[in-house]
């Protein structure tokens, strides 16, 4: 929702904030603000011209040569391919230097040899209009030389609130009224009234409305007519002029010009005034209304009702449209005119020669406008308001600010009906005051609270006694049903800034989920050894659970392995480095989803099988350090696939590519089982030794590491091999030992019996 | 085409002939055996029969699991000899954890000196839960902002990837009594056209607080608390008015960083519907719920210019972060 901030000013005249002040007041207190912006900044350097002298180039058929003043003596030549370029028009001229909208540099060029220095705009190249022919005329009595922005009225702040996120305040806030209302609310100023006429319900309209469906209950139609005088010259549009032509050289439909100007600015296109008119009356009120053009209206009635599957709607922009049962629909005698609340039909269009409109004003069911016109990609504005919910009354408000504002353009308002109930049904809620102060975690006086919700205009009333409040919202305010909603604008209003900050919070036990805990240990683990980690997109070329809507339809499934995309991220990064060490912990998906984790390791001349040998030890190296004894993984052999186990039970695997996956669930599930309490992060540092041991050539590395294996303490978690080098009948081994003691930090000394031991054993 | 009949019927004959064990597994339940083969023709079932059919399969699957876990007590040599072939690299070069996880974890450290225990929730999702009980309608415009993922699975039914991390506000309530102070984080997805700042999987930590008198105060003490300790200084913070269906109010936060407001989480007192789907209906029970994007907030601080870098598993873009410390 954009908003000019002259008119929020109109409606609060003593508002003293600027824009940008008033967009982060709102931000503050209400709603959020995309932007504050000028949509004249973007045409800088692009100034009112008169053209003086209009010569053919002499060396193209299609081009002039233009001499256009720009200033008190300032001539530019320019060179124009405009067809309906005139001596004397107003138009324009963007000088060197300007860059358009569109994002053209405008410097001096040579057209065909003549020197051309600036360029004469349409107003689609100043971004005012989505096609155009030819360039824009501007009124005569345009003053030369001022900016052009100044010239169309477009120098003007404006305030771009978003509504997509607003929720049920949406209805409150998309209409410049309800803006209004709310920074008067902020600001603490007096809200000007809109100014309304009385509707003339005693003109009864010669029609019938016929409602046949419980989902619109309040229709009205007003007719004006006089239209007749105000010829709709649809030529001028395409000859290129802008719409300010239309109310200020034709004059053919005398509403107030700021109301053209307002439409311009935001960026609406051009219609039939009465269609403008309508549109503007959407943005002012919040209402959606339609203009029929009430001769093309056949028959006696019209009738609101649901459509059969398969009836047939011609839009506006004459496509015809499939309707399913239920779309809520207005006929005349011969076939659907409009798709209610959301969009009107071709066959009752405003347009040349159009005398009487009927102006329709309603309420429709916002769940069922919401299904139409999102099924039909149908998000108009007015869909757009009536699916978010808007007061009944607003109906009844448009109508009566339509009749205000034609009052003064002489038209004649001819006849008006209306059908149903116009008020809302207000349910009141009960609010505990102290409820509000604990909800808050703030000491507000009852005083203060009730001086909040006076302001709101929310009536009030007090059992005797009692904290209890019994609250009626104002009927603009549908979104207010609950206690909470109330204090949501009692804590809002008081200000989010004012609450202090409190952590008077008592304390708990922590008891963090052990799956995660184990994720983070191992990560750490890994990290702490060299390896990065890596995260990878979840979608596959196959698996079993298959995407509906893939982000990437080459890849529609949930992936089933982590291997796949370890293998890619180490041929990718091993252009760049020489040795990798990655790995990944993601969920895989079967039926189930499933925390995996895989574990690569590169080195540019190291073979694969090595590769998977490395990758494994660490991973044995980091999983002990977790409380898992290195003794009970053991490997075998399916095929090309390597399955590992953990006390015979897989838990993993090591695929060829140099790559190991193992399923964490599996393990985490073996961890909870094994009967010693598992300490979730070791508390005591780990003791490492290397150690090198003299053997006969005929002892391999094998049976040296198994008797390493029986000759330590459980305090040693792993035992990994290092280095070999053969001396004559002698080999030495060397291997990494490392301890650690649940209970304590060990001592140099503890560690320094066990090497001895082993020094022992091998003498 | 293989049949399921087709199927029972060589396993049948397989198990007479006692096929080799190992043998026997890798033809059924290998990534390419029989089985995985005959889920890949279940799209091809007529959806009404998909059912029956998926629940065949199923029990196929499971009576060969069976009959493999029963009889497998043989272990063949490893070509993966581990010990002790090859010279091992123990070298300690500095690895790294990816900038989420170590934003991740920083934040259990922080939360859980409050009390806060880390809980999780899947990714793979019913509507139930990531829509319906956090009063998100059907017919709720705010859906749309979730641009959802649908997934189907080979019996044809259909859920999603989980949008946000708020369905795990639910799955705890439900299975946990007030107090509650849990931290919730994880992957969630969106279906999204991506750019330097939007991502189709991203991370996002879940945050609720719920006892007999835990208000807006409380939180914003939390909250400030929180980012304090993050960023290792004072960090101004606002509060400012938001919506979100499952807390009333809503709040938007925003820190106070390099000269500008920054929107840096989502947050608000939960909804009484919410408390009551989760089974808290104690009127004297509430408390707030927050939750941020874990990768916008690694952008701001770890100065990352495109959220594709997360996934983009390049090293070269870890390694930098790895010198960075937090």
């Amino acid at each position: 929702m954009k908003i000019p901030y002259s008119i929020i000013k109109n409606f609060v005249p003593q508002l003293t904030q600027s824009p940008q002040e008033l967009a982060d007041l709102i931000t503050l207190k209400s709603y959020e603000v995309d932007s504050v912006y000028n949509p004249g900044r973007a045409l800088q350097n692009i100034v009112v011209g008169h053209i003086q002298k209009v010569n053919p180039h002499p060396n193209a058929d299609k081009l002039n040569i233009a001499e256009v003043l720009v200033d008190n003596d300032e001539i530019l030549i320019i060179v124009c391919g405009a067809k309906n370029i005139e001596l004397g028009q107003k138009v324009a001229v963007a000088k060197i230097g300007a860059t358009l909208p569109n994002g053209l540099n405008i410097q001096a060029v040579n057209l065909r040899g003549q020197d051309s220095f600036g360029m004469i705009c349409s107003a689609q190249e100043l971004g005012l209009q989505e096609v155009s022919d030819g360039i824009l005329i501007l009124p005569s009595v345009t003053e030369v030389g001022i900016p052009v922005a100044d010239a169309l009225g477009l120098n003007e702040a404006i305030i771009a609130i978003d509504n997509k996120g607003l929720g049920t305040r949406a209805s409150d806030s998309s209409s410049f009224y309800g803006v209004a209302r709310e920074v008067a609310l902020i600001s603490n100023n007096e809200l000007q009234p809109l100014e309304l006429s009385p509707i003339p319900v005693k003109q009864k309209l010669k029609k019938h409305i016929k409602v046949q469906t419980s989902l619109c209950s309040y229709y009205s139609v007003l007719e004006l007519s006089g239209l007749s005088k105000y010829k709709f010259d649809s030529n001028i549009l395409s000859k290129g002029s802008y719409r300010v032509d239309l109310y200020v050289q034709t004059d053919i439909f005398k509403l107030d010009s700021s109301i053209h100007r307002t439409l311009a600015i935001l960026n609406q296109k051009t219609h039939h005034p009465a269609v403008d008119l309508g549109n503007y009356i959407l943005f002012e009120t919040g209402q959606p209304v339609h203009v029929f053009d009430a001769e093309k209206v056949k028959g006696d009635s019209i009738t609101v009702r649901e459509s059969k599957k398969g009836e047939i709607f011609k839009s506006l922009e004459e496509v015809e449209i499939l309707l399913e049962e239920g779309d809520i629909v207005i006929c005349d005698s011969e076939k659907i005119i409009a798709l209610a609340g959301i969009m009107g039909g071709s066959s009752t269009a405003v347009g040349d020669g159009t005398t009487r409109v009927l102006i329709e004003s309603a309420h429709f069911d916002h769940n069922r406008i919401r299904q139409t016109a999102r099924r039909l990609k149908l998000l108009t504005e007015s869909a757009k308001r009536f699916e978010r919910k808007i007061p009944v009354e607003f109906a009844d408000i448009a109508i009566q600010r339509i009749i205000n504002l034609v009052e003064k353009s002489g038209l004649q308002t001819l006849g008006y009906i209306n059908y149903g109930s116009n008020k809302t049904e207000h349910r009141s809620v009960i609010l505990d005051y102290s409820y509000v102060r604990k909800y808050i975690g703030i000491d507000i006086s009852d005083g203060d609270i009730n001086k909040i919700i006076n302001s709101l205009y929310i009536e009030s009333h007090k059992s005797f006694g009692s904290q209890k409040h019994s609250l009626i919202a104002p009927y603009w305010r549908l979104d207010l049903n609950t206690p909470e909603e109330y204090i949501e604008e009692i804590a809002r209003i008081y200000g989010y800034d004012n609450i202090p900050a409190k952590l008077d919070i008592n304390k708990i036990k922590v008891n963090s989920d052990s799956i995660f805990n184990f994720k983070r240990a191992i990560s750490e683990e890994l990290s702490k050894i060299g390896y990065n980690e890596i995260l990878t997109y979840p979608y596959s070329k196959e698996g079993t659970l298959q995407l509906l809507n893939p982000v990437d339809e080459s890849k529609s499934y949930l992936r089933q392995n982590l291997i796949d995309s370890m293998v890619k991220a180490i041929d990718k990064n091993s252009k760049y480095q020489d040795t990798l060490k990655l790995f990944e912990i993601s969920n895989i998906f079967t039926a189930e989803q499933h925390l995996h984790l895989s574990l690569g390791y590169y080195h540019k001349d190291s073979e694969k099988i090595i590769s998977i040998n490395q990758a494994y030890a660490d991973f044995i190296r980091s999983i002990t350090q977790l409380g898992f004894d290195y003794t009970k993984f053991t490997t075998q052999i399916i095929e090309n696939n390597t399955i590992i186990n953990y006390s015979e039970q897989a838990v993993g695997w090591a695929d060829v590519s140099g790559v190991i996956e193992i399923d964490l669930s599996v393990l985490i599930n073996i961890l909870s089982k094994m009967s010693e309490s598992y300490s979730q992060v070791p508390k005591y540092p780990s003791v490492k030794r290397d150690i090198t041991l003299k053997v006969s050539n005929s002892s391999s590395a094998q049976e040296v590491f198994d008797k390493i294996k029986t000759l330590v303490s459980t305090k040693c978690y792993y035992i990994g091999f290092r280095d070999k080098f053969q001396n004559g009948d002698f080999t030495n081994y060397t291997f990494h030992l490392e301890f650690r003691d649940q209970d304590k930090s060990l001592s140099d000394d503890d560690v320094s019996l066990e090497i001895d031991s082993i020094h022992k054993h091998f003498e | 085409m293989i049949s399921i009949e087709s199927v029972i019927k060589e396993y049948k004959s397989d198990i007479k002939k006692s096929l080799d064990i190992d043998k026997l597994e890798h033809k059924y339940l290998s990534r390419k055996g029989y089985i995985a083969e005959l889920f890949k023709t279940l799209k091809d079932v007529i959806p009404e029969k998909k059912s029956s059919y998926g629940q065949q399969l199923n029990a196929l699957k499971q009576e060969i699991e069976e009959y493999i876990n029963h009889n497998k007590n043989q272990y063949t040599e490893s070509k993966i000899e581990i010990y002790p072939i090859h010279s091992l690299d123990i070298q300690s070069t500095v690895g790294g954890l990816s900038p989420i996880s170590r934003l991740i974890f920083k934040t259990q450290d922080i939360f859980e000196e409050l009390g806060f225990s880390v809980a999780l929730g899947p990714e793979l999702e019913s509507e139930k839960y990531n829509f319906d009980l956090l009063n998100i309608p059907e017919s709720h415009p705010a859906r749309d902002v979730w641009d959802t993922i649908w997934v189907q699975n080979p019996a044809g039914v259909k859920s999603l990837l989980r949008t946000h991390t708020s369905p795990v506000q639910i799955h705890y309530m439900e299975n946990n009594k007030p107090p509650i102070r849990i931290i919730a984080p994880g992957k969630v997805y969106r279906y999204e056209a991506t750019d330097s700042t939007h991502e189709t999987v991203f991370h996002q930590v879940e945050g609720l607080f719920l006892d007999d008198k835990a208000s807006i105060s409380t939180f914003k003490g939390v909250i400030n608390y929180f980012f304090k300790e993050l960023f290792q200084q004072d960090i101004k913070i606002r509060l400012r008015p938001s919506y979100f269906p499952f807390t009333e109010p809503s709040f938007e936060i925003d820190i106070w960083l390099q000269d500008k407001w920054l929107e840096i989480a989502g947050a608000g007192m939960v909804h009484r519907k919410v408390l009551e789907n989760g089974g808290i209906t104690d009127s004297n029970i509430q408390g707030f719920a927050f939750g941020f994007g874990v990768e916008r907030l690694a952008m701001i601080l770890y100065g990352i210019d495109d959220i594709r870098l997360i996934h983009s598993a390049d090293i070269r873009f870890a390694s930098q972060l790895g010198k960075i410390q937090l």
